[in-house]
Order: C-alpha cells, then structure tokens, then sequence
C-alpha cells in the first residue's frame, strides 16, 4: 500500500539526514564485519604508489592543487579575461567611460524591465 | 497513517525497495548494460562468462572485491574515513529515493527540490572528495583538482535543468512548487497539454527538449563517462582519484559509482519524463513503459561513451558551458518569464 507523506520542509530535511545516517551505518556494519586488511612486513606496500618512483620524488617541485584548479579555470576563461583587460586597461579614460556606462546601461534596461514586470504581472 | 506502520514503511523503502538492496542491484546491472552496450559498439564481446550473456559479471566482481579480496593500506590512509565517505554517498544517494514515487512511502513538501538537491548532487560530490583525500597520493590530488573544476560547471547545469519543469508545473496552481514527487507524477501534462495555447505548447516541449539534452550532458560529466572522464584518465593520472583503492574500499567505491548512474538516470526519467507516465505504477503497461524510458535513457548515456573520445578538461568545461549550462540556464529564465 503506497503513501504519501506531506511533511514541512525542515521535518524532511531531518528525516532524509536521518535515512543517510542509517544507510550509511549500515555500510560501516558490513566494513567492520567483512574488513581484510592486507599484513605486509615489507615497506613497499605501505608506500603510496607514484608510478613506481618512491616518495622522494614529492619533494620535487609539483603543481598544488590551488595551482592546478585556477590554472584550469584560468585556461576556460582566458578570453573572457582578455576582453575584460583589453576593453578596461586601454589607458584612456574614455574607453573605460565607455564600457561603464554601457554595463551601467544595461543594468538600468534589466531594472526597468523588472520593474514593469513588477507592475504589470504584480509579482 | 499509524506511526508505526509509517517507520517500518520507512525502513522497508530505505533498506530492501527501493532501497539499498535494490538500487545496489539495479546499479550493478546498469553497469552490465553500459559495459555491453559499449562493448559491442567498439566490436569487442564486453562481460560474457558470468550468468546468461554476462549479466552476473558486475555482481561477480562486486563480491569478489568484497569477500575475497584484501585492502591495502598505505602509510598516509585513513580506511574508516574512507568507509564513511562512501557510506554518506551511497546513504544520500538512497535517502533521495524517497522523494521519488518509486518508493512505497514517498516524503514531499514544497521546494523539497533543496533536498534533492542536497541528497543527489551536493553529497555525492563532497563524499567523492572525502573518499579521495582519505588515500592521498599526487594522482589523487591532481584527480581531485579536476574533478572540482568539471563540478564548478556540472552541478549549475544539472540543477538548472531540473528546475525547468518544476517551474513550468507552477502554471498549475493545483500542484505544490517545486516537489520532486508532484513534478514526478504531474510532468507529463507537459508534454501532452495543449490547454494554453499552441505557441506555448510548442515553447513548453521545445524547453523539455533543452532541459533533457542539457541534464544529460549533465549526468555524463557527474558520472564521469566519457568524454568527461579525465578526473580518472588512466593514460596519464592511473586511474585518478581511485588509485589507491583496493579490496572493500573499491567494492564500495564501485557500487558508489554505479548507483550514481543508476539513481541519476532514474532521477531524469522521472522528473523530466514524468516515470511510467501515462499509466499507473501497478500495472504491466506502467511497468513496461519506466522500464523503456529508464533503459532508453541508460542507452544514450553509453551512447554517448562509446561515441566520444576523452576531452581535455578545459575542452571539457569549455564544451559544457557552451553546450548545456548557457542552454539550461537561458531555458530556466525563459521558463520562469513564460
């Protein structure tokens, strides 16, 4: 027999978090009952595994993480950086008077739009 | 309903269906689909030894993984954080199926999109982080990195898409916003409603269309399929994130992984498809027709991986903005103003 429960949003917010919490006690029965952990006397299988070099080699110099994300993010928005740079950083002051104004031009297009959208609909 | 009766309704749809036994089986099997699928697209015979044409072969591995072999611990891990991280998605993952009609007991409120939201998209990423750093090695970190960067673009896209039908549904006023089971259960007036008008039906199912493409995109990235696979590119990072797992941990990681195909697909064909819309749950002909839907859904999915090759990761943030979260998000705002 199917149901269902209307609930308020913050009971259902307790009672997924609680089914998380269930589920995921369910999970750490079932690893400490069934967990075989591998017994090694040798170094090497406790050693991470770097493609067969030892650890020694982290102390080269390697990209960190923040390093890697904004490269990446940098790479995607290259062009959208340069526009911005190129249509700021002209030297002149009219340029940037320009692209001031226009941004400022649209925002107030979008306000009254909003605004009528206001009056007529009545949001 | 009795208090009673409603926990062990309760129970019964978190553990046993639709659940953490069902869905682990249904994931697993989906695995066996794509895995096939894929296989025969690229003329190889994909899992054959195990149970009629294969189709054991994931439960096989699962187990294997699960009750034969050992985990390697690693001079850095941490196993029971690890354990957690996976518990917590897998948890999520299932606590998000009872807001589906699916479930025997279904939970519904307004805007219980936020939960969805927080259940089936926000956990799963942060357990998947949580899993990582819990083996750390500089293939982890630079799998990670990669991961978060495909996530800035993919999660904005899958949580647009989503929000396009619901906010459509708000022309009726008889269903609650923003529910994940009303939208569920009302979305295929839709597809088929031509009561405001032709121009509006025809913007109506031509944002569906957008929205369908859009989440799908979406799934790839989330599941890291290809061609979004490079957070686990196994030429040039061994296997990313998962390098270090061995044993339980990868069992567990795995069915993770597979349950997030599973139950993200079953999301879509739901919330955007309307399920077994326009029959009932309880009939052959409902059953027959989710069954289409979801198996449709899983085919374009591997589809899509057989077709591609693996994109670089800027490729691969550059072509989802271009191609699913601009898209989405103009949909979104074009739904809301109509």
């Amino acid at each position: 027999m199917a149901s269902t429960i209307s609930l308020n949003p913050i009971d259902l917010m307790l009672i997924s978090s609680l089914s998380t919490g269930l589920v995921l006690a369910v999970v750490l029965a079932i690893f400490r009952a069934l967990a075989k952990k591998e017994m090694s006397s040798s170094e090497d299988a406790f050693a991470m595994y770097i493609g067969g070099e030892h650890e020694s080699i982290l102390t080269l110099k390697y990209p960190t993480t923040d390093a890697l994300y904004w490269a990446v993010l940098k790479r995607v928005f290259r062009n959208v950086y340069r526009y911005l740079v190129e249509s700021l950083h002209t030297g002149s002051v009219l340029d940037w008077v320009k692209y001031m104004s226009m941004w400022y031009g649209f925002l107030m297009i979008l306000a009254i739009l909003i605004v009528m959208m206001y009056m007529v609909m009545g949001w | 309903m009795d208090i009673a009766l409603a926990i062990g309704y309760t129970l019964f749809s978190l553990l046993i269906f639709p659940g953490f036994i069902t869905i682990s089986a249904i994931s697993l099997l989906v695995e066996w689909f794509v895995r096939k699928t894929v296989a025969r697209m690229q003329n190889r015979m994909g899992p054959a030894y195990v149970g009629p044409i294969g189709i054991l072969q994931p439960f096989a591995d699962f187990f294997k993984l699960l009750l034969v072999k050992r985990y390697i611990d690693q001079r850095y891990s941490n196993p029971l954080l690890a354990v957690v991280g996976v518990g917590v998605g897998i948890g999520a993952l299932t606590a998000g199926l009872l807001l589906f009609p699916l479930s025997p007991i279904r939970f519904s409120s307004p805007y219980d999109v936020i939960v969805f939201i927080y259940l089936m998209i926000l956990w799963p990423f942060i357990s998947l982080i949580i899993i990582s750093l819990a083996w750390p090695n500089p293939f982890v970190v630079a799998g990670v990195s990669r991961a978060i960067a495909l996530a800035i673009v993919t999660e904005p896209t899958l949580v647009a898409s989503i929000l396009i039908p619901m906010t459509i549904l708000k022309r009726y006023p008889d269903i609650t916003p923003y529910s994940v089971y009303y939208t569920s259960t009302n979305v295929w007036r839709l597809w088929i409603d031509t009561g405001f008008g032709i121009p509006q039906y025809i913007a109506t199912l031509i944002l569906l269309i957008v929205s369908l493409i859009t989440s799908i995109i979406a799934i790839q990235s989330k599941i890291m399929l290809k061609p979004f696979d490079i957070p686990e590119a196994e030429q040039e990072l061994i296997a990313g994130y998962a390098t270090e797992f061995s044993g339980l941990i990868y069992a567990f990681y795995r069915l993770f992984h597979d349950m997030k195909i599973a139950i993200l697909i079953l999301a879509i064909t739901y919330i955007l498809l309307g399920g077994p819309a326009p029959f009932k749950h309880l009939s052959i002909e409902g059953f027959l027709t989710l069954l289409a839907k979801y198996i449709a859904l899983a085919f374009i999915v591997s589809l899509v991986r057989g077709a591609f090759g693996r994109f670089r990761i800027d490729q691969a943030i550059t072509k989802i903005i271009k191609y699913a979260l601009i898209p989405s998000i103009i949909a979104l705002i074009i739904s809301f103003i109509m």
